[in-house]
């Protein structure tokens, strides 16, 4: 297009269009960046749940982390990168409600480490506390918290269900609550979309009130007729899509030479190489034996991979991903 | 002709005549619990003539043109229907086609009753339609609309004005909504989150997730108001006065600090609720963070020039889709996105979907 006839009004922009090297910049950022993209679209999800929460956010953010110390341009960058990082990690995957959560879902086959395990029954104590207000039942619900935590690896995934008899009564009844949690407010996001839609130009002039009634008979309307199938698609052919997309794109890619470019060139290791070390310690220092993929904390191995990545999103949802 | 088909809504029926003022336990007919055999449904349309200081009735008054008619037998007052025509001017088509004909007043009450559901039935599938689209709520007033519906319906139907539309069925559909079932075990996430409607008035809405359900509880306009944590803490417990607060799980919101003080606040006098920001916007603000990094920051925005110069020319666009066309990826022809600064995920996108289409730019 650019060798075309039709003329470019920015000059920069031709220039971009033409060269390298924005080009190879562009596919490092976008590979950097794409594990957020990806569970932000999985996070809108009404069904999401604080564990589903926190495992897409850890794996998210170790991704993040190896992407940046494997790039070739920004690899430099992997302390700044950590620290950011870890502004989120207390938040979420540090917070012992998300943590309490996780293990109580049996569902991940997480091997927690001794100290993340005092912190999930602390959480545990101090939630039942706040729930029932009684240090007699706290002290009931511990006991049967600590015969669950010792069988934890030997329940099914199903266990939430109800459906298989099992002797944690307490610690089902804690788990329900917590996984029932949506972990987001897109809720209101998508009632404001609605709101937006029915607010617009030809119907500028709703009140208040009559609006709330409209969003609301509209939701129900459409809820009602909405059995429209999902979209099918194939990961198979996804995945070999990507793989050709990608071996194309490798083959057309010319050498770059950094030194041309405005772009810093990256440098192996930096001063932030601490920063970035430390971080990634604190990451595995959750878990015992820390998971490199999702593989190794659930136990279906027909896992869906999609190009390179994994989408834990569509595992999730093979699996009978409810509590009744 | 509604007062025929709802007789109870008159008014002072019984009042003027000097009837019983005990409770009436048939609204419809104006009967009382202690008077007896109650009065046939054809009285609706008929107002009582008492003779005078007696209980006996001596004339029927009809509600539509004051004639009077002998009560006995009741066929006086079903012939009288017939020919009213101001009766037939307030009436539904297929009240009317119903009466043809019939000579019995049992069976002129159920057919009243049947055309009076039809009619109201058409009456509402119009409202569903208009409320599940979004056209404006003037053109129910349209003139070839009427025509079309005229058409459609064999005469038989004429649909009603826009402040009906909006004044009588928008709550009476809205009344129709069944209540959220939240189970025994049903565990409620409240968000609440500040959105400008048109003309820049500023709302705040509660929303309520449960069993992958979600529901906008409440729209606040806060008029005059600031929207202070202690403002909105008192919208959000006016609330939860409807919900059960055992089923209430979590107050999720975005990181506005009034919001943010506000869901403390609420946790602290509910200590079995817990708190915290949603995960979304929280990865929002992750992405923003990166992309604000000095080395990322000048290709990206190298990179969303370049889309822009592309998305704006119509010159480059019409070039661009005319490649796109012609190298379509199984059938689907890509084009390039546009962003908003405030999502990540579009610029992600629009980032991504330039980047598949680098052998066409």
């Amino acid at each position: 297009m650019a060798n075309g006839p039709v003329a470019w009004s920015n000059e920069d922009a031709q220039a971009d269009a033409n060269g390298n090297e924005l080009w190879a910049h562009l596919e490092e950022i976008v590979s950097i960046t794409q594990p957020i993209y990806d569970i932000i679209e999985i996070f809108e999800s009404s069904t999401m749940r604080l564990s589903a929460c926190f495992v897409l956010m850890y794996f998210a953010e170790k991704q993040v982390l190896k992407r940046v110390a494997e790039s070739v341009y920004y690899a430099h960058l992997k302390g700044e990168v950590a620290m950011l990082l870890e502004d989120y990690f207390d938040e979420y995957i540090g917070s012992p409600l998300f943590l309490l959560a996780t293990f109580l879902d049996t569902n991940f086959r997480f091997a927690f480490s001794i100290d993340t395990q005092k912190v999930v029954r602390n959480e545990y104590q101090r939630y039942v506390r706040a729930w029932t207000g009684s240090d007699e039942k706290t002290a009931m619900a511990l006991l049967t918290f600590d015969l669950f935590a010792g069988d934890r690896d030997k329940l099914p995934y199903d266990y939430l269900s109800g459906q298989v008899e099992n002797q944690y009564g307490n610690v089902l009844a804690v788990a329900r609550r917590i996984l029932g949690i949506v972990p987001h407010s897109m809720s209101c996001e998508g009632s404001f979309s609605t709101l937006g839609w029915l607010n617009g130009q030809r119907r500028s002039s709703l009140g208040t009130r009559n609006l709330e009634m409209s969003a609301a008979v509209y939701t129900h309307l459409r809820a009602s007729v909405d059995d429209r199938p999902k979209p099918k698609w194939s990961v198979g052919k996804l995945r070999k899509e990507r793989q050709q997309e990608l071996a194309k794109r490798a083959a057309n890619r010319v050498p770059f030479d950094c030194r041309r470019g405005e772009i810093p060139a990256s440098t192996s290791l930096s001063s932030d190489f601490s920063i970035y070390e430390k971080f990634r310690q604190k990451l595995s220092d959750v878990f015992a034996d820390p998971p490199e993929n999702i593989y190794d904390i659930l136990e279906m191995k027909d896992s869906i991979v999609l190009g390179n990545e994994v989408n834990p999103h569509q595992i999730l949802l093979k699996r009978n991903y409810k509590i009744t | 002709m509604n007062e025929l088909l709802n007789p109870g809504d008159t008014e002072d029926e019984d009042v003027d005549n000097g009837s019983c003022n005990v409770n009436s336990s048939d609204g419809d007919t104006g009967n009382c619990d202690h008077c007896g055999r109650p009065f046939t449904p054809i009285w609706g349309a008929y107002k009582k003539d008492y003779k005078a200081n007696s209980k006996i009735i001596e004339r029927a008054k009809c509600k539509f043109c004051s004639k009077k008619v002998l009560p006995r037998p009741k066929e006086n007052m079903l012939h009288h229907a017939y020919s009213c025509r101001l009766m037939h001017a307030d009436a539904d088509y297929d009240f009317f086609v119903g009466v043809q004909g019939q000579a019995n007043i049992k069976r002129f009450f159920g057919t009243a009753k049947k055309a009076k559901t039809a009619s109201e039935e058409k009456n509402l599938a119009l409202a569903r339609f208009f409320f599940s689209v979004g056209y404006s709520f003037l053109s129910i007033e349209n003139m070839y609309f009427a025509k079309l519906l005229s058409t459609l319906m064999e005469g038989n139907f004429k649909p009603y004005g826009r402040r009906k539309l909006v004044n009588a069925y928008l709550p009476r559909l809205f009344s129709e909504i069944p209540p959220l079932k939240v189970d025994s075990e049903s565990v409620i996430t409240l968000s609440i989150d500040g959105w400008t409607k048109r003309g820049s008035e500023n709302l705040y809405g509660i929303s309520m997730s449960a069993d992958g359900e979600e529901r906008l509880l409440k729209l606040i306009p806060l008029e005059e108001k600031s929207a202070t944590a202690e403002e909105l803490l008192k919208y959000l417990r006016e609330v939860c006065k409807d919900i059960e607060m055992e089923h209430i799980g979590a107050v999720v919101t975005d990181g506005a600090s009034t919001v943010k003080k506000m869901r403390e606040c609420f946790v602290a006098m509910n200590p079995s609720v817990v708190e915290f920001t949603c995960c979304v916007h929280k990865m929002n603000k992750l992405c923003e963070g990166l992309m604000q990094l000095e080395a990322f920051k000048s290709v990206k925005k190298r990179s969303l020039s370049l889309n822009g110069s592309i998305v704006k020319s119509n010159k480059l666009s019409a070039a661009l889709r005319r490649l796109t066309e012609q190298h379509a990826r199984n059938g689907k022809i890509r084009s390039l996105e546009i962003f908003s600064h405030t999502r990540f995920s579009t610029v992600h996108a629009c980032l991504r979907r330039l980047l598949l289409l680098q052998q066409e730019v």
